[in-house]
């Protein structure tokens, strides 16, 4: 697919980078901006909204919609371009007076978002108008929209740099140590953790019952990892914590225990911690 | 008037957001941070990302997996953070990511080395996933004859694994006859 839409050359001429940031420049104080909905899902506009109430308050950078894109400083565009809203957005591109600053807002602007291989989809707003300000997120946070004003206007840094590491040097992280000499162990507290919690906080869970595992002088004494669990769970505040620490005690360790065969079902029942 | 009272009895709510940081709440779902350190290219994350925001692409040439992010397109939904085993990349709580002019700016890469298949000579998988493995196989309380079995299938591409299967299926069968 060529290039669907060529930027007129007397635009192109007023537009230039150099004339842009004098333009940046120069409008320290207030800016008009116009809004496009090229065809976003309204995830992006509503977050637009949230940032013009007064918990965000962006008249205070000169922030001030306008309503035509006759008197805008800068085209806010979210969405990515549909069919049919590619025409009114070249047009209010058009319309703005040189030099034009556009904002692309939300990941469907910046490059297509999640809708980028969808059909009648034709692209984020930089495949077709010279996109300068690219605010990422889905929809973007109110603080990242506020950002990209404070952003273009000088008064903060960019904080992001093209970043590309390739000092491959094949180490791995994992150090080849584990709690009962056997990495299948964790591998079983990490899937039982996940399953019982989720990622996120399953990620948690493991920490904290790998963590206290560690301090156990002998991992595999089943009467000093009880004692170590039991003062664990009655320290945990999080209730959830509290009662996944026992599941995988419980469950898991004593299995192992089992399958290393330190001990078998009898007398198991002893070492099991009871729940609340 | 009677919004002026109002106003009065209300603090100000306005957020001096530029100038102080804001304060996200627990659980925020922010910009995926990756670390190089501990990624080991399988590529996991790539598959599972909804948006084609994270690829792998093999460079043959230079032997190398291409490892990239591009948060244009992510849209946070952390699925990468879910299916990686590394952690090697996780969502943080960064908000802070507008860019000007260069959207190159919004991306990171990471490029690990190739590893060649010892039979057919073509690259199959990075360095890094192969030693990573490995390690993992050998503290799995195998002893060693099982692990050195193990491990002779890891240094084949999945193709020559196959036909190895089925030539020593093979054979077996046409020993018995
Ligand atoms: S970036 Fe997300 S919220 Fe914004 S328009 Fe696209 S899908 Fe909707
Ligand atoms: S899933 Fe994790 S380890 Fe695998 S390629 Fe992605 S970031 Fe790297
Ligand atoms: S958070 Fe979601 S969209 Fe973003 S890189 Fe991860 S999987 Fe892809």
């Amino acid at each position: 697919m060529g290039p669907l839409y060529t930027v007129p050359e007397n635009i192109q001429k007023e537009n230039t980078v150099e004339k842009k940031l004098a333009h940046l420049d120069k409008i320290k104080r207030t800016f008009f901006v116009y809004r496009v909905d090229a065809g976003s899902c309204n995830g992006c506009d509503i977050e637009i909204f949230a940032v013009i109430s007064p918990l965000w308050d962006p008249e205070r950078l000169g922030f001030k919609l306008v309503a035509s894109p006759r008197h805008a400083d800068i085209l806010v565009c979210t969405g990515s371009v549909t069919r049919d809203m590619r025409y009114p957005l070249l047009r209010a591109y058009e319309a703005m007076p040189d030099p034009k600053i556009v904002a692309a807002v939300g990941a469907c602007g910046c490059s297509g978002g999640i809708f980028h291989d969808a059909y009648g989809n034709w692209g984020g707003i930089d495949s077709h108008i010279p996109v300068d300000l690219y605010v990422p997120g889905c929809p973007p946070h109110p603080a990242t929209i506020l950002e990209g004003f404070a952003l273009a206007l000088g008064i903060i840094d960019q904080k992001l740099k093209k970043t590309v590491h390739d000092n491959d040097d094949g180490k791995v992280p994992f150090d080849g140590t584990s709690i009962l000499n056997n990495s299948l162990f964790e591998r079983d507290i990490y899937v039982e953790s996940k399953s019982l919690m989720g990622y996120i906080h399953g990620r948690v869970l493991y920490k904290k019952y790998c963590g206290a595992m560690k301090t156990a002088k002998k991992p595999d004494d089943v009467s000093e990892v009880t004692e170590l669990m039991k003062y664990l769970v009655a320290q945990e505040e999080d209730p959830r914590y509290a009662e996944c620490l026992r599941v995988l005690h419980n469950n898991v360790y004593m299995q192992w225990l089992d399958r290393m065969m330190i001990m078998g079902d009898e007398g198991k029942n002893q070492y099991l911690i009871k729940g609340a | 008037m009677k919004i002026l009272e109002f106003a009065k009895k209300e603090k100000m709510v306005t957020r001096d957001f530029p100038v102080v940081p804001y304060e996200v709440t627990e659980g925020f779902r922010g910009k995926p941070e990756y670390s190089y350190e501990k990624c080991l290219g399988c590529g996991a994350c790539a598959v599972a990302c909804p948006s084609n925001a994270v690829t792998v692409k093999k460079d043959e040439e230079r032997g190398l997996s291409v490892w990239k992010i591009d948060y244009n397109r992510c849209i946070f939904c952390g699925r990468c953070d879910e299916v990686c085993p590394t952690e090697a990349i996780s969502l943080s709580k960064q908000y802070v990511m507008c860019v000007l002019f260069d959207k190159e700016d919004l991306t990171v890469t990471g490029e690990m080395k190739l590893r060649k298949c010892d039979s057919c000579g073509r690259y199959y998988s990075t360095e890094r996933l192969y030693n990573y493995v490995y390690n993992k196989l050998i503290s799995a309380g195998w002893d060693r004859a099982t692990i050195d079995e193990k491990a002779k299938h890891l240094k084949f591409c999945p193709d020559c694994r196959r036909e190895q299967a089925i030539n020593n299926y093979v054979n077996q069968m046409t020993k018995r006859g």
